[in-house]
């Protein structure tokens, strides 16, 4: 059996990753992405986890949950993206700023 | 270190690796495509983790339906010019700082855990074991039935609100 913690430092890898993504990108679709990485991260520990609960496997029905939830997420971010750029003819996220003074 | 180990550190690696060209590279194409090589990744993991239906759900959910969101969104944002190759990461201190301070962080706190069996581990009988799917079907309709109902409302608004923001906006015509 691989040792739980072996899991654990994969997710947290890749949590870091997407923390850095989201941080530091332009494009709005590779911040996407980066958010994208942060919930598969997310959902590696939730099954790392859920090997010692056999029978009702309360990580897994959670990573479930949480793969609905990017799903439904990145549906309407996308929706968002594609108007945004309807309107500013750009996707860069420091251009995009009339809402302040 | 049997082959099991030696295979799951292959697939660490490989993780790593298409993780640290995705931060770093330029063009959002390579970004889309290293995230559908991270999401089959990813999925094998799940494998070794003994969630062999997650898996299959993740590459039919995560790289059937949302890379292709993504792949979407990709064609339809990008302008054919010149893009000079210095504007593409901005706060490039504060980003390294954030993540590399986490990532200590979460490896100090990983390797603090003591290295015991759980005594709150419930592990399967010596009996009949079932299978994740029979598990997670009979999970759904007991003890997880209020997650699944809220999360199908969820998916409901969601879809309207999608819908309703790509819709084409047609000119209302004034009738004064």
């Amino acid at each position: 059996m691989i040792p739980t913690p072996w899991f654990l430092y994969a997710g947290a890898f890749l949590f870091c990753l997407g923390v850095f993504m989201v941080i530091t990108r332009r494009n709005a679709i590779m911040a996407l992405i980066g958010v994208e990485l942060i919930l598969n991260a997310a959902n590696l520990n939730f099954v790392a986890f859920s090997r010692f609960d056999s029978g009702v496997l309360g990580g897994q029905m959670a990573a479930i949950f949480v793969i609905v939830l990017a799903a439904a997420e990145v549906a309407v971010a996308l929706a968002i993206v594609l108007t945004v750029y309807k309107r500013f003819k750009t996707v860069n996220l420091d251009e995009i700023n009339t809402l302040k003074e | 270190m049997n082959l099991t180990e030696v295979v799951f550190l292959a697939f660490c690696g490989a993780l790593a690796g298409a993780g640290i060209v995705l931060s770093l590279t330029r063009k959002v194409i390579y970004g889309a495509f290293l995230l559908f090589a991270i999401l089959f990744i990813m999925a094998a993991l799940f494998v070794f983790a003994g969630a062999e239906f997650l898996a299959v759900t993740q590459i039919i959910v995560y790289v059937g339906g949302i890379l292709i969101l993504v792949l979407f969104g990709v064609m339809l944002t990008q302008i054919m010019r010149d893009e000079s190759p210095k504007t593409q990461i901005m706060h490039l201190i504060p980003g390294l700082l954030a993540s590399v301070g986490l990532l200590v962080a979460l490896i100090w706190l990983i390797q603090s855990i003591p290295n015991a069996d759980p005594h709150w581990a419930r592990l399967p009988k010596s009996g009949e074991v079932e299978s994740n799917l029979d598990s997670i079907g009979k999970g759904t309709v007991t003890l997880f039935l209020l997650p699944f109902e809220a999360i199908s409302i969820l998916l409901l608004a969601a879809l309207i609100g999608a819908a309703s923001l790509s819709r084409k906006s047609t000119p209302k015509k004034d009738a004064s």
